[in-house]
C-alpha cells in the first residue's frame, strides 16, 4: 500500500528520516510496501485452506506424539568403549589451555571448559600475559562456530560441469597429485591464497609447501585487515609497524573511527588500560577523557565522552584540524609530542612488525610488551614541561585509520585537583572551538 | 394440579451436595496415590542390554565394591557406569572369571563384541531425576556418609536393577531435615548388608552407630532451601 499517495503530502513541515525516504529511492518505498524485511524466510504460494490443512496436522501429530510421550523416556547411558580418554570424569568439567588466533592478527590465550570432550564455554586464561583471564568477543563466539552446522568440514570442489560438490580429503588427494604434478619443477605460477594466520603448525605446512614450490606465491589477505595502517606506517618510517597503545597513561583519549576496545588484536590489553585510566579510586584520581569521531556508533563510541559521527570521508580533514588546534594552543613541540605518541601524557608507540610484512602476525604478546618496556622515550612531558630527548621523528601525519591520538592535559593541576568532574576544562572549551557538533555527553 | 416435580426432588441438591464432595474426595485421594513418583516411578525396570549386569552376582555374591565399577562416584557429581574395558578386565578371552563356564561365555560374549567393536554399550538408565533438579552430586552425599542404600536399595539382591525408592521431593527433604535417619560411617557407605542391618536396628532404637557423632561431622546442615538442588 502506497501510504504516501494516500495521506498526500502533508501540510506544515515535511519529515523524514533518511535520504533515502527524502528521494524517495526504489529500494525505500519497497522496504516499506513489503511487510517483511528481504531475506526473510515468508510463507509463499499457500493459500488459507492449505495453512488451514498444515495447522490441523500439526496439531494432531502434537496430539499423537503427547499419548506414547506419556511413558518414561528410554534413556540411554553411552559408556567408553575400550578407550578412555585420560583426566576425564563424566560429570566433571575438564579445563584446556589453548590459543586462538585473531582474525585481526595476534592471539589469546585461552581456557576452554569442556565436558566429555566437547568444549562449552571458552574464558581468558588467567596465567596468560595478556588475556588475564579476559578474553575477546571472537574467543567467546568461538564455540558457536565448533557447533555451527554450516562450518566446512570437508573441501569442496569446483566442478566444471556441476558446480561446487562436497569432496573427500581422499578425493583432494587424488585431484591434488594430478594438479600439482604440473607444477613439479620450482612451482613457478602457482600461488596459495590463504587468510594470514599466526600457529606454528600452519607456518610449518608453510614451509614445508615453499620448499617443495620455492618459485610458488605465497599471499595472505584478508578483506577486514590493518594491511592500511601498517602500509601507512611503512611509508612513514621505511618498516612496517604496528602500534602498541598503554591507554593506561592516557589522559586523553581520542579515537578517530577504531574500535579499540573491541575489534582488533590488541583489544583487550587496550579495554584493560582503558579501564584503568578510567578507574578512579580516590579523590584524587582522574578519569581519562575519550572523544570518539567516528561515522557509526562502535563499542568505543558508547563509551566516550564526547561522540561525534563523521563520514570516513571527513576523518582525514579532522585530523588535520586537530593537529593544527593543538599547533595553534602549545605550538610545534606539543605537537610533536603528540604525534609521537612519546608523551608521558598518553603513548602510542609504533613497534617494529617485521612478521607482518611476511604476511603473518606477531603474537608473543608478553614478549612484545617487554620489548617495548625496554625502548627510550625521546620525548618526556612532565608536568607541563617539554623535554626533547634523542631520536624524535615525526610519526605519520593524517593516518586514515585514525589511531588514539595522545594530547595532554589542560587545566593546571591544582584545578585538576579541585574538581574531578570536569577533569579537563581546557580540552572541552578547545574540542567545542573545533568541533562545533560536539554532543556533549555526560559520562554519568 | 399435577406437581411439576415430583416430591423425591427435593432430596437431589442434598444428595448432589455429598456426590461432589465424594468426587472431590475421590479426586484428591485419587491423585494422592496414582499421581506420584511412589507410584509411577517405584518399580521401575528397564530391559538392559545382552544379558544385563548382575548385581546380585557381582556385588552380592562375589562381594565387589560398588566402586569397582562406579569408579568416580567419590569425586563426580555422577556416580559414572564403566567403560566396556571395565568389564573386558574379567571378561575378555582367557580371563580369570570365577564361574567359568559355557553359559557364562556365552551371557557375556556382548562385551567382548562391543570391545572389539569399540563401540558403546547402551545401558538404560534406571535412576533419573527430573531436568528441574540440577544439582544432585553423588560425591556430596558419599562423603557426607550418606549409603548407596537410602536412595538405589539393597541393590546387591537385584538380578535386574530397578528403582527402589520415590525419588520424589518429600524423599529428599524427609532425609535432609533428618540426616540422623540415614547417616552412616563413612568406611561403610558401600557395605549395604551392614547398612540394611544397622538402619534397621536404629529404626528400632537399637543402632550400633553414634547418630550425633555423624551429625556432626558434617560439613553443613544438609540444605533445605529450594536453590540447592533447583538451581
Amino acid at each position: 500500500m502506497d501510504v504516501t499517495a494516500r495521506v498526500g503530502t502533508p501540510s506544515g513541515k515535511g519529515y523524514w528520516r533518511s535520504v533515502d525516504e527524502f528521494s524517495q529511492t526504489g529500494a525505500f518505498r519497497e522496504f516499506v510496501e513489503r511487510e517483511f524485511p528481504g531475506g526473510a524466510s515468508e510463507l509463499l504460494d499457500t493459500s488459507r485452506r492449505d495453512f488451514v490443512k498444515l495447522m490441523g496436522a500439526s496439531v494432531a501429530l502434537a496430539g499423537a506424539a503427547t499419548i506414547p510421550g506419556c511413558r518414561r523416556p528410554d534413556h540411554k547411558i553411552m559408556t567408553y568403549s575400550a578407550d578412555v580418554p585420560e583426566h576425564v570424569v563424566p560429570g566433571k568439567p575438564l579445563f584446556y589451555a589453548t590459543s586462538m588466533p585473531l582474525p585481526g592478527g595476534g592471539a589469546e590465550g585461552l581456557l576452554v571448559e569442556t565436558h566429555e570432550g566437547r568444549p562449552t564455554k571458552v574464558e581468558g586464561n588467567p596465567l596468560h600475559p595478556n588475556n588475564r583471564g579476559r578474553c575477546s568477543p571472537h574467543a567467546m563466539a568461538a564455540t558457536l562456530t565448533i557447533y555451527d552446522p554450516d562450518r566446512l568440514m570437508y573441501p569442496i570442489y569446483d566442478n566444471p560441469a556441476r558446480g561446487r560438490v562436497d569432496a573427500t580429503w581422499d578425493d583432494f588427494k587424488t585431484w591434488g597429485r594430478e594438479h600439482f604434478a604440473a607444477y613439479e619443477g620450482g612451482g613457478a605460477g602457482l600461488a596459495f591464497l590463504t587468510e594470514p594466520k599466526s600457529s606454528p603448525a600452519w607456518d610449518a605446512a608453510k614451509a614445508d609447501l615453499m620448499a617443495k614450490f620455492p618459485n610458488a606465491r605465497w599471499v595472505s589477505y584478508m578483506p577486514a585487515g590493518s594491511d592500511a595502517a601498517t602500509e601507512g606506517s611503512r611509508l612513514a618510517f621505511g618498516t612496517p609497524m604496528r602500534e602498541v597503545f598503554d591507554f593506561a597513561q592516557a589522559r586523553v583519549i581520542v579515537s578517530l573511527d577504531r574500535d579499540f576496545t573491541d575489534n582488533e588484536a590488541g583489544a583487550i590489553s587496550n579495554a584493560r588500560g582503558f579501564g584503568a585510566a578510567r578507574r578512579v579510586w580516590k579523590s584524587t584520581d582522574q578519569m581519562c577523557r575519550l572523544y570518539a569521531v567516528e561515522p557509526m556508533h562502535s563499542g568505543v563510541g558508547m563509551l566516550s565522552d564526547h561522540h561525534v559521527r563523521l563520514a570516513p570521508s571527513q576523518i582525514p580533514a579532522f585530523a588535520v584540524a586537530m593537529a593544527k588546534a593543538v599547533l595553534a594552543r602549545r605550538g610545534n613541540a606539543a605537537l610533536q609530542a603528540a604525534a609521537r605518541g612519546r608523551g608521558r601524557t598518553g603513548h602510542c608507540r609504533v613497534r617494529r612488525d617485521p612478521h607482518r610484512h611476511a604476511g603473518q602476525d606477531v603474537h608473543r604478546t608478553a614478549r612484545r610488551r617487554s620489548r617495548c618496556r625496554r625502548s627510550p622515550r625521546p620525548l618526556a612531558h612532565r608536568g607541563g614541561r617539554v623535554a626533547a630527548g634523542r631520536g624524535a621523528r615525526p610519526r605519520a601525519r593524517t593516518q586514515r585509520r585514525g589511531s588514539a591520538t595522545p594530547a595532554r592535559p589542560c587545566g593546571t593541576p591544582s584545578s585538576r585537583a579541585t574538581s574531578p568532574r570536569r577533569v579537563l576544562p581546557g580540552c572541552d572549551h578547545w574540542l567545542a572551538t573545533w568541533l562545533p557538533g560536539a554532543s556533549r555527553r555526560s559520562s554519568a | 394440579m399435577s406437581l411439576m416435580f415430583p416430591k423425591w426432588m427435593n432430596a437431589l441438591p442434598t444428595l448432589g451436595a455429598i456426590a461432589s464432595m465424594g468426587g472431590v474426595v475421590t479426586v484428591i485421594a485419587g491423585t494422592w496415590y496414582w499421581a506420584t513418583p511412589s507410584f509411577f516411578e517405584v518399580g521401575y525396570q528397564p530391559t538392559q542390554p545382552g544379558t544385563g549386569f548382575n548385581h546380585k552376582i557381582h556385588a552380592g555374591k562375589l562381594g565387589m565394591d560398588c566402586r569397582y565399577c562406579h569408579s568416580n562416584v567419590e569425586k563426580s557429581p555422577e556416580a559414572n557406569i564403566p567403560a566396556v574395558s571395565t568389564c573386558y578386565g574379567c571378561h575378555g578371552p582367557n580371563k580369570v572369571s570365577p564361574a567359568r563356564s559355557t553359559a557364562t561365555d556365552e551371557k557375556t560374549q556382548f562385551i567382548r563384541d562391543a570391545f572389539d567393536a569399540d563401540e558403546s554399550i547402551e545401558w538404560r538408565r534406571v535412576h533419573k531425576l527430573p531436568d528441574y533438579v540440577r544439582n544432585f552430586p553423588h560425591d556430596v552425599h558419599l562423603s557426607a556418609g550418606v549409603s548407596c542404600l537410602s536412595c538405589h536399595g539393597q541393590i546387591m539382591s537385584m538380578p535386574v536393577v530397578h528403582q527402589a525408592e520415590s525419588l520424589s521431593m518429600s524423599f529428599c527433604l524427609d532425609c535432609h531435615r533428618h540426616p540422623e535417619q540415614a547417616l552412616v560411617p563413612k568406611d561403610k557407605v558401600t557395605d549395604l548388608r551392614w547398612v540394611a542391618g544397622e538402619l534397621e536396628a536404629r529404626a528400632a532404637g537399637q543402632g550400633t552407630t553414634n547418630t550425633d557423632e555423624l551429625t556432626g561431622m558434617l560439613w553443613n546442615a544438609p540444605p533445605q532451601a529450594c536453590g540447592a538442588c533447583h538451581q
